[in-house]
């Protein structure tokens, strides 16, 4: 299995207070975050709002700037590569958005946006050629290429999705990243973009790093999963195991949470306290607060993750 | 049998659109119960969200309803403006989706709370305050005391929205109306809401309609659900009915199109073909579901389905039933 | 329309161009004040053909005179016997042009300066935003005498002086846009697939600053014939025999009691011409809100 992207003692700091002059403050939304991608895999980053888990991403991307750590995509530092391999990597590395709408320019048509990247990789490339790349690409997602004549607002949620897929394909990237590429999404919609991702990832052997916090549908998409509460990896491992023996007392709570549709199934379950403020984090463990499990030994040091545990590591005195 | 609280009877709210009014929601009749528990669910441009505002009379400007309510007995048609609006405010409350814009910023979590009970039964500041925690610990909001001096954003967006079901219970309406009080938050949050909500149903008698488009919400919260398609109901009946044995073939597919945490992997999600209805092409002779669904039939596309009552308490608009029923 | 009823709603697109000028025309205010604009444009310009006289002509028997139709003065003449029509109509011609292209100057200074440090951001912003701060706090008044100590009374010193001060406000107004504009998703989405600065600008931030800035640019305008005018009813404007909007209203003031039309006169033309900008602007400033007009 060949890696494909690697993330080495990624922290990521940002100022609560900006602009204040004197005794500034940070949130350390990623706290030594280590991740790997292999070749053809779905790595999911799970975990709830304020994690730290799109932050890392847009790291991954080269959207946010690292603190400390670096990103090597196929074992070469990005951040100290030389602007043209820099720029050969964007052309691998694509991105879909959570508000498929928004991120298209509201003035420019859908085929223009789609053919954005290629203007700026390829910008020999002869306008005919071009166009009937813009239509194969929208075919093969799916959408009738008339509609790459509309402009954002014309066109439903669902069809913005696949155009955004469709821009993120144009340049037949090796990773593309999908930050909670479904949230706004109608349920009917949703499963239509998870189908759609997934032929795609079996048809052009894509490798996909997904953020999302619907975790019956990372169920089914990822092959790994990262759990991160409060800017850290808490546990990692294959999908399936993650699924079915979580061993972070978090991961179980976020899987017992999920609402399943069918009023016969056990009532989801609440976890209660609350979640430290990440200006304050405490001493011991982040979770301690709201831990069923937690006793002295978790307030007292924080556990580190066990990477010498094999593929799935937690980190976790009770597991 | 008892009078219903909330009786609607042919509702409907138009918009003017370029090519003719737009029916955001389309002569829709539908009763809640005192202190029944009805979950409201359906995608976007299903007209949900403005069934909600023409219940609550907070409809935009641009827009009209036609059709009657009758709430608590009374038909709020022929009342005059000023009576409407106190006879609602006795009688509902609202949830919003978003509380943090749904609370002032510049006023404490205290006076927000007390500024209603204060006007309404002229208490005095200590009263609405004793109040005011008292609903903060029904909601289950730690240290009840000091939140009453603090801003809405020093909270956490789970506290703010039980603050807001705070504020709607110190109105201690009878019927408490919430438009997806938790797609905004976190799972680990959202479970906490959904119980205190099932509490104050079953407590104190308060009938709650739940807005959403979330059918595992619906599904451990109400009693009875109603699926909307494109401005009305397709299917409603009792939950345990409903998710065990949906009738409408857009509750099927609604349903099968859910990922679930029980799912087999080996089988493919079974997603709906094609988009969510466009309100504004106004196709007013047919099924709207009639281009989306597997079952369709000659007939969907020439006339529209009337509600067809299945069993006791279970209807549903398709053609699919109109034999059985008959 | 749908947008609106849909319980998550998307970002409507904000005045595609196509649609802007049929938009535009629904707006009546804006069309009456278009109307205007052009019309006491073509009168300035061709007004003068339609009388006899002079700018500095002088009529020795025809001292601070009422209008008088029979003998070509239409507007009366001033208390140096000079025709008020003429003046009014040269003036005006001073005032709009002054207007006009100063408010172009100022707005094209202020749009780029305030995009390139709203996009770029960080220390150059906070620089560049300081030495817009200084010059705001510099006295306006202090600044145009200074000026005309140095270089004397001319057009040039009253376009120097108030292009000066008009960018400042330009700027501010489109830095906040372009910061605005830089968070969005779709110039993040262009970053990500490795689009750069110039790009950027270029694609994805000028031609949204376009909307506001063209709103801008109709209020700019009447700003800056109210500033010269000002200028001029100090002393300060342009020199005889040449003059403006403001120089002529201040010799009127002078002498509103013994010949009030030399101040009702051109009062009235500068007063029909700043209400007309002023409704165009808020026309196009409907026009361009995608929320409005459906």
């Amino acid at each position: 299995m060949k890696i494909l992207m690697r993330g080495l003692g990624l922290s990521i700091r940002f100022p609560a207070n900006a602009g204040a002059w004197f005794g500034r403050r940070h949130i350390h939304a990623v706290r030594d975050v280590d991740f790997e991608v292999a070749q053809g895999e779905t790595l999911a980053i799970i975990g709830e709002s304020g994690c730290g888990k799109s932050t890392l991403v847009r790291a991954a991307i080269g959207l946010q700037p690292l603190d400390d750590g670096q990103v090597l995509w196929r074992g070469i530092d990005m951040a100290a590569a030389p602007p043209t391999v820099r720029q050969r990597f964007r052309r691998d590395i694509q991105m879909i958005f959570q508000d498929p709408a928004a991120s298209f320019d509201p003035r420019m048509s859908i085929q223009d946006s789609v053919a954005a990247p290629l203007a700026v990789h390829e910008p020999e490339c002869p306008p005919t050629e071009r166009r009937q790349r813009v239509v194969g690409v929208l075919e093969r997602v799916g959408l009738d290429p008339i509609l790459g004549h509309r402009l954002p607002h014309q066109l439903s949620g669902g069809q913005c999705q696949r155009a955004a897929i469709a821009r993120a394909l144009i340049l037949s990237p090796a990773l593309i990243v999908c930050d909670e590429p479904l949230a706004s999404l109608d349920v009917s919609i949703q499963a239509q973009i998870v189908n759609l991702l997934l032929d795609l990832q079996r048809s052009e052997g894509l490798t996909l790093l997904l953020v999302s916090h619907n975790l019956p549908v990372v169920r089914r998409m990822a092959h790994r999963v990262m759990v991160m509460h409060l800017g850290e990896v808490v546990e990692t491992g294959p999908a399936a195991e993650i699924f079915a023996r979580p061993r972070h007392p978090y991961t179980r709570a976020l899987i017992a949470a999920v609402p399943e549709p069918d009023p016969a199934a056990p009532h989801p379950a609440i976890l209660p306290g609350e979640m430290p403020s990440p200006l304050a984090l405490p001493k011991g463990c982040a979770f301690a607060s709201r831990c069923p499990q937690a006793d002295k030994d978790c307030r007292r040091a924080a556990p580190a993750l066990d990477r010498t545990a094999g593929t799935h590591q937690v980190a976790c005195f009770k597991a | 049998m008892t009078e219903p609280l909330l009786d609607i009877d042919g509702l409907s709210v138009v918009f003017p659109g370029r090519h003719g009014p737009i029916r955001a929601v389309d002569d829709l009749s539908l009763t809640v119960k005192p202190g029944e528990v009805l979950g409201i669910a359906g995608e976007s441009g299903s007209g949900k969200s403005q069934l909600l505002l023409a219940i609550m009379g907070l409809l935009a400007e641009t827009s009209w309803a036609e059709g009657n309510i009758r709430l608590d007995g009374a038909d709020l048609g022929p009342m005059t403006p000023g009576r409407r609006r106190r006879w609602r405010a006795e009688r509902l409350a609202m949830v919003f989706q978003d509380a943090s814009s749904a609370l002032n910023p510049y006023l404490t979590i205290g006076r927000q709370l007390t500024e209603q009970p204060m006007r309404a039964r002229s208490l005095s500041r200590a009263q609405a305050d004793r109040l005011a925690v008292q609903a903060l610990e029904r909601v289950r909001v730690t240290e009840a005391k000091r939140r009453l001096g603090q801003y809405p954003h020093e909270l956490s967006g789970g506290t703010r929205q039980r603050v807001m079901i705070a504020m709607a219970l110190l109105a201690k309406p009878k019927l408490l109306l919430a438009d997806e009080p938790t797609t905004a938050l976190d799972v680990t949050v959202q479970a906490e809401i959904l119980e205190i909500l099932r509490e104050l149903a079953h407590d104190n008698g308060t009938a709650l309609i739940l807005v959403t488009h979330d059918l595992g919400v619906v599904a451990h919260l109400c009693e009875r659900v109603a699926i909307m398609y494109a401005g009305r109901i397709v299917e409603t009946g009792p939950a345990s009915q409903l998710f065990s044995l949906p009738a409408h073939p857009y509750s099927r597919a609604l349903l099968a199109a859910m990922p679930r945490l029980t799912d087999d992997l080996t089988a493919p999600l079974r997603a709906i073909s094609g988009q969510p209805p466009d309100l504004a092409a106004g196709e007013h002779g047919s099924c709207a579901f009639a281009p989306r669904c597997p079952s369709r039939m000659a007939r969907c596309t020439v006339r529209r389905p009337e509600m067809r009552r299945l069993s006791l308490d279970h209807h549903a608009a398709c053609f699919l039933h109109e034999e059985v029923a008959r | 329309m749908s947008v609106l009823l849909r319980s998550r709603t998307t970002v409507p697109a904000e005045g595609v161009e196509s649609g802007l000028w049929q938009r535009l025309k629904r707006q009546k205010g804006a069309m009456i004040g278009l109307r205007i604009l052009v019309l006491v444009a073509l009168i300035v310009v061709f007004g003068p053909f339609l009388s006899p006289h002079g700018l500095d002509q002088v009529f020795w028997d025809r001292i601070e005179m009422p209008p008088d139709f029979a003998a070509g003065f239409y507007f009366g003449t001033d208390d140096n016997g000079r025709d008020l029509f003429v003046r009014t109509m040269l003036g005006g011609r001073i005032s709009l042009a002054v207007g006009i292209a100063a408010a172009l100057v100022s707005l094209a200074i202020g749009t780029v300066y305030g995009a390139i440090s709203g996009l770029i951001g960080g220390r150059v912003d906070a620089l560049m935003m300081r030495l817009v701060d200084i010059l705001y706090a510099l006295p306006f008044m202090f600044f145009v005498i200074l000026l005309a100590v140095f270089f004397g009374r001319s057009l040039v010193l009253i376009f120097v002086a108030i292009g000066a001060v008009e960018w400042l406000d330009t700027a501010r107004i489109t830095r906040g846009q372009a910061i605005a504009l830089s968070k969005r998703d779709f110039v993040d989405a262009a970053r990500s697939y490795g689009a750069g600065r110039l790009t950027i600008l270029r694609r994805h931030i000028l031609p949204h600053l376009l909307g506001p800035v063209v709103v801008f640019a109709t209020l700019t305008v009447p700003r800056v014939i109210l500033l010269e005018s000002f200028l001029s009813f100090l002393g300060l404007g342009v020199q005889e025999p040449m003059t403006s909007w403001g120089a002529l209203i201040a010799d009127g003031a002078r002498l509103v009691e013994s010949a009030p039309w030399m101040l009702a006169f051109p009062g009235g033309f500068l007063v029909v011409t700043l209400l007309a900008f002023n409704a165009l602007g808020d026309g196009v400033r409907e026009a361009l809100d995608p929320r409005g007009g459906s």
